[in-house]
């Protein structure tokens, strides 16, 4: 367990110094939501029914950016190698990852969340929840875009390979995520169903994962 | 034995089970007691389809597991297999889902759930042969490809669930056609026509692989 | 130390390893020749568990690689002509980050014995980035001496080093590689010749010269000797 914090440690270490990554996963979320409201028009009648999607499009796009240089990094000086023959399980490697994710993660959403609702003139009355769902949602994203990320970085044409497989996986933490944040967004907080969902998801995926990433990571 | 037995009785049950689908006494009622037009019998193709693309993955995932567990490569072979006729048949879900639905509901395309589930198993096993087509070594291919195997199956449920829960939001949708007596046999001869097509489908792939194997064996030894 | 079984490993249609049978002594340096393509970083990955074999096994120390890998990793350390280092992070950050991975104990010390043995002490506390790729291999070299392994992998180590880098690096690795059981891999026949206590010369996956330092009269027999093992 303690492995697992240093690895994590030392990526965003790195990152902090760098902030190269976090710059543009920053962007690209801020970006998104721009985007979005530019090509939706100022005032779109069915805003409450769209905003809630543009914050998890930006979410997960922009944790994309994020998973598909986690192991590529260590890829530059045969780091990944170094990493491997540390004698410690392979688990703690993927541990150690999904806290770095996750911590790069939840910095991007931390400024993204303000200048959406700034921008989409959302008052929030029940933070808690939508900090629940985002948390919730975000590790069920790096529980399975950390393995897959692991699974690319060998792999010809990685940068297009892992949107193409990770998407499809994540299909019901987008749907789950997007319904309860609307929810909240628009003041209903019947949001168990989605809750439950999001929780199986990230509990089974993260089980499976450790079982899994030593076949994922082996050369 | 069973490569020359399988394909003649899976001739058999399929002209009887397409026999059966346009004889009249098949006919779909609706909801009022009318007989539905032709178009419906469709769904005799759609539900087999569906039956069989998710047998199909579920092979997958087991042969998956399996071959992260032992390493032997048939299991690969098995999955790959597998993979493709599943991407095949679930495609044709896509293509006879919405024509059923252009009758029924008069849109080609409504989310219902089982239409949008269907959906995403395909993205999810398109995904699986990507993974698959751009790994070159053969090991690593089938190492990953495993994984990625059983990733995607252990999504479904969940996927369901979500998508379910999504779907209410939409207007309530109403499968046409309710079906009782003849037409469930129909039916259930339609699913076992289209598993025995996968069967054999499957071992053919199968024998295909393993001699392609065996060429690059002795390719090998020249 | 190391004893290793009838190991194999095939990609695909290429066979790679083809029932390698080796004992190395405790103490002994191993170089190992061979052209590009013979399974050399292949054989030295699969020894330290990195990567695994077709068939066939590795003992290390008693350990047998696929069995229990953990035990082995803390054995050995691996030299290659990667260096393993991260850029944006200084020497020390390194040193400190392996050196828990490891699980050292009065760490500090330990790292700046290692950095002053590569002569890097002035450069501790820089950020790698910004190194040459001789001092990324001398950093290279305090990484792997870090946990004090009792045997070393070297891969190459010379890849990508000028003459005077790589006589630095000799230099060092001559220092602490006395008591370690080593086994090199490399293209440099003269410098394989003057280190080692044993020759191999590997050929298409397959063991085809095996002699001791002493049955080589000088470096224009081994030349002679190795372009007739690899040629045919």
């Amino acid at each position: 367990m303690k492995r697992c914090l240093d690895i994590a440690r030392k990526d965003l270490r790195s990152e902090f110094r760098t902030k190269q990554m976090l710059n543009s996963m920053l962007i690209f979320a801020l970006l998104v939501i721009v985007i979005f409201s530019f090509a939706f028009g100022p005032y779109p009648e069915n805003i409450d029914q769209l905003a809630p999607g543009i914050l998890w499009v930006a979410f997960t796009f922009a944790g994309m950016l994020g998973l598909a240089r986690s192991f590529a990094s260590e890829k530059e000086q045969g780091c990944l190698d170094g990493l491997k023959l540390c004698p410690v399980d392979r688990s703690a490697i993927y541990m150690g990852k999904v806290m770095s994710n996750t911590v790069l993660m939840f910095i991007m959403e931390m400024i993204t969340v303000p200048v959406f609702i700034v921008l989409f003139d959302y008052s929030i009355s029940n933070p808690l929840e939508l900090g629940c769902i985002i948390m919730l949602g975000t590790l069920g994203f790096v529980f399975v875009g950390t393995l897959l990320s692991a699974l690319t970085v060998n792999v010809r044409a990685r940068e297009i390979l892992l949107p193409v497989i990770l998407f499809p996986v994540i299909v019901p933490v987008i749907i789950s995520a997007v319904l309860a944040t609307g929810k909240i967004l628009s003041g209903t907080n019947d949001i168990w169903a989605e809750i439950r969902i999001l929780g199986a998801y990230g509990a089974i995926f993260f089980i499976v994962a450790l079982l899994i990433f030593e076949y994922v990571i082996e050369d | 034995m069973i490569k020359k037995v399988l394909p003649r009785i899976t001739l058999v049950t399929m002209v009887i089970a397409i026999y059966m689908i346009f004889s009249p006494a098949s006919a779909i009622y609706g909801p009022a007691g009318e007989v539905l037009g032709a178009s419906f019998r469709i769904f005799y193709f759609h539900v087999p389809l569906a039956w069989v693309s998710y047998l199909a993955f579920f092979i997958v995932f087991v042969s998956s597991v399996s071959y992260l567990r032992t390493k032997e490569q048939r299991w690969d072979v098995f999955a790959s297999s597998s993979a493709e006729i599943g991407v095949i048949f679930c495609g044709l879900v896509l293509i006879t889902g919405p024509i059923w639905a252009k009758s029924v509901w008069g849109v080609y395309w409504l989310w219902d759930p089982q239409l949008t589930c269907a959906l995403i198993l395909w993205l999810l096993y398109a995904a699986y042969l990507m993974v698959r087509s751009s790994v070159q070594e053969p090991e690593r291919k089938a190492r990953l490809a495993a994984v990625y195997g059983i990733i995607a199956f252990i999504g479904v449920p969940l996927s369901h669930f979500s998508v379910r829960i999504w779907a209410t939001l939409h207007p309530a949708v109403v499968r046409g056609g309710q079906i009782g007596g003849y037409p469930v046999y129909v039916l259930l001869i339609n699913i076992l026509a289209f598993t025995l097509l996968y069967a054999y489908l499957f071992l053919t792939k199968v024998s295909i692989e393993e001699m392609s194997e065996e060429i690059q064996h002795l390719k090998r030894q020249v | 130390m190391i004893s290793i079984n009838k190991l194999s490993k095939v990609f695909g249609d290429n066979i790679a390893l083809r029932d390698v049978d080796l004992n190395i002594k405790k103490g002994e340096f191993i170089t190992l020749l061979g052209p590009n393509g013979a399974g050399k970083t292949t054989l030295i990955k699969i020894m330290s568990t990195l990567m695994s074999a077709t068939s066939g096994s590795v003992t290390i120390d008693g350990y047998d690689v696929k069995e229990e890998p953990i035990e082995v990793r803390k054995r050995i350390g691996v030299i290659s002509h990667e260096t393993y280092l991260y850029d944006d992070l200084t020497a020390y950050e390194n040193l400190e980050f392996y050196g828990k991975m490891y699980e050292i104990g009065e760490l500090d010390e330990r790292i700046s014995n290692v950095v002053s043995l590569a002569g890097l002490q002035h450069r501790l506390h820089d950020r790698v980035g910004t190194f040459s790729r001789g001092m990324k291999q001398r950093l290279s070299i305090a990484r792997t001496l870090l946990h004090d392994p009792p045997i070393l992998f070297l891969d190459e180590p010379y890849t990508g080093l000028d003459q005077h880098a790589a006589a630095t690096f000799d230099e060092i690795s001559s220092g602490f590689a006395e008591d370690k059981t080593t086994m090199m891999a490399t293209h440099d026949i003269s410098r394989g010749l003057e280190k080692c206590d044993r020759l191999l010369i590997l050929s298409s996956g397959e063991i085809v010269f095996d002699a001791p330092k002493e049955k080589i009269r000088d470096e224009a027999h081994l030349r002679s000797i190795y372009v007739q093992h690899t040629s045919g």
